[in-house]
């Protein structure tokens, strides 16, 4: 037999009881005694641990070895840290990010889409034609899957409410031609939420996200109009609409957080209170130095959101849920345990169309020509698409290999990664230690709902669309 | 528990907890056949010899050889009864000479 190690893992107390995280797994286990000083003695020694595999080897090894072996805790010393990433494989297109216009109606400091003057002298909307070559291109690409989406995007895309009307019927006519469900999503910063625009997205069941910074002293700051008044009131008039008549469909407040985190807590609360089912945080992605969060401010961040995170797991116990997204976005990532090969589904299963039909790996590199990945009339170039899938795999991040948080992480944004780092595929140093520190609450926090309410993390699972683990029978 | 002291708690862990690459699990094991089988399985004979794996069969012997991680199910090995009688010669001790083995082709 081969010689063996320890896989990396992560051993972790939680009431007393002790659990072991396999990052190469994602995989979770709560262990007895026996074995958390077996891995503490064989963490320290591998030759006593290959010594025991040999002289085990007469036979079957004996538990608890076998178990360890069987359940990858132990493994040969060649095994690979990270999955390998089949060039070759045909992923179906499933999520489409229409950018059916660049104009917006208000002027937010830190946006990625620059300045007016930027994109003006290049096409700021997208004709009917280029959309319907995007929803042919999505449904054409997406093989096997019952279910896509399209996400209406800008800009402002309530701007084109009238072509909104158009591209929905023909995403759902084409849809319903293939027997495929067509989900609708929309990111808007609800100034143009009117009555009539609210029934058309309930009827619709479009799931929103609006992008709210805050109580107004935070929001008013980041996102005014484009002559500098502020904007949350005419926000909140829409938001207040579009919650009212939302009928099933859950309202998410996306947050973007720049210069100082201190309002998150007060944020979270504020927005709650508003009506969101959901509230998440992101730190700014910029060049402007004086926007990003530097370590001190990402230090506080996470306090907020152990915090909250404190307040989450106090709220489940009592059966309800704190719509803290970063949290259930962790969580449900622990849960489902998949091992991720590239850091998002940029490139892979999701693409961009730019306003003049070309695509792009995300919204946020949209218009940028070296990132293009084709166009919606001649489809995707695949000598662009497949080097940067190989080239964005986890596989070629020899910085991630022997991270406790690449199942979850597999090196972060590729957009944040340009702006900081210099290049899309570059791991995003700047936050590997916020991360770990982000994935040990999340930890701590998916052991104590184990041993608390583990069928609130099977919820969980669910408000995200997984099914429940079904146990398969033995094939033997 | 199936594991002695290691419950899986989240879903990649079930799954791993399945697939075990033994492919054994405790409810399984007593369903397996005993004495050599008719082809070219692995039997649950003793092996006389002094050699590793000391109680197991020739063929499993030979599996032994080109076994993968930590799994010993029988895989292709040259055929050491009749036509490669010194395949393992080259390979004393397995611990430490498993790199001198070798593929064969048949003249």
């Amino acid at each position: 037999m081969k010689a063996c190690r320890l896989a990396d893992h992560r051993l972790f107390q939680v009431d007393g009881r002790c659990f072991l995280f396999l990052p190469g797994q994602n995989a979770i286990f709560e262990v007895e005694e026996n074995i958390r000083s077996l891995i503490d003695t064989y963490s320290h020694s591998r030759n006593r641990l290959n010594a025991d595999i040999r002289q085990q080897e007469e036979k079957l090894p004996a538990e608890p070895l076998r178990s360890l072996i069987g359940l990858r805790v132990v493994v040969p010393e060649d095994t690979d840290p990270v999955p390998r990433w089949n060039p070759s494989e045909n992923v179906p297109i499933q999520t489409l990010v229409l950018h059916i216009t660049h104009s917006c109606n208000l002027g937010c400091v830190y946006c990625y889409h620059g300045t007016r003057e930027k994109v003006s002298g290049k096409k700021a909307v997208m004709d009917l034609e280029t959309a319907f070559h995007g929803i042919d291109l999505l449904m054409d690409r997406s093989g096997d899957l019952d279910t896509v989406t399209l996400v209406l995007f800008g800009g402002e895309p309530l701007l084109r409410f009238e072509d909104m009307k158009s591209i929905t019927a023909y995403a759902r006519r084409k849809a319903s031609e293939r027997n495929k469900t067509v989900r609708l999503a929309l990111t808007t910063n609800g100034v143009l939420l009117t009555e009539e625009i609210v029934r058309f997205l309930r009827d619709e069941q479009v799931s929103v996200t609006v992008s709210i910074d805050g109580p107004p002293d935070v929001h008013d700051r980041y996102r005014p109009f484009p002559d500098g008044k502020p904007s949350l009131k005419a926000v909140s008039r829409g938001v207040e609409r579009l919650i009212r008549n939302r009928g099933q469909m859950p309202v998410a407040a996306r947050v973007t957080v720049a210069h100082s985190p201190a309002h998150v807590t007060r944020t979270l609360d504020y927005l709650l209170e508003m009506g969101f089912s959901e509230v998440g945080f992101s730190p700014v992605t910029t060049h402007e130095v004086g926007f990003q969060l530097q370590d001190e401010a990402m230090n506080e961040l996470l306090a907020h959101f152990r915090q909250i995170s404190e307040r989450f797991l106090a709220t489940a116990r009592s059966g309800n849920l704190l719509g803290f997204t970063n949290l259930i976005d962790l969580l449900v990532n622990l849960h489902e345990g998949k091992v991720k090969t590239h850091p998002c589904g940029a490139g892979l299963g999701m693409f961009s169309v730019g306003v003049d039909g070309q695509l792009y790996l995300c919204q946020r590199l949209t218009g940028s020509d070296q990132f293009s990945m084709g166009n919606v009339f001649d489809g995707l170039d695949s000598d662009r698409v497949i080097p940067f899938r190989k080239r964005g795999s986890i596989e070629n991040r020899a910085g991630c290999h022997s991270c406790p948080a690449r199942s979850v992480c597999a090196g972060g944004c590729y957009h944040e990664a340009l702006i900081r780092q210099g290049s899309l595929t570059t791991p995003n140093r700047h936050y590997c230690r916020w991360i770990r520190k982000w994935l040990d609450i999340g930890l701590d926090t998916y052991a104590r709902l184990c041993l608390e309410n583990s069928d609130y993390l099977d919820k969980l699972s669910l408000l995200r669309g997984h099914a429940p683990y079904q146990a398969k029978a033995f094939m033997h | 528990m199936k594991k002695k002291g290691l419950k899986p708690v989240n879903k990649r862990a079930k799954k791993m907890d399945q697939e075990d690459v033994f492919g054994m699990g405790e409810d399984v094991t007593s369903a397996m056949p005993v004495g050599c089988t008719t082809i070219f399985d692995t039997g649950w004979e003793t092996n006389p010899r002094p050699e590793t794996p000391i109680g197991n069969c020739i063929s499993s012997a030979r599996d032994f050889t080109s076994c993968s991680g930590p799994c010993w199910w029988p895989a292709q090995t040259p055929d050491n009864i009749t036509n490669f009688p010194d395949f393992q010669n080259q390979c004393q001790a397995i611990e430490k000479d498993w790199r001198n083995l070798n593929f064969v082709i048949k003249k």
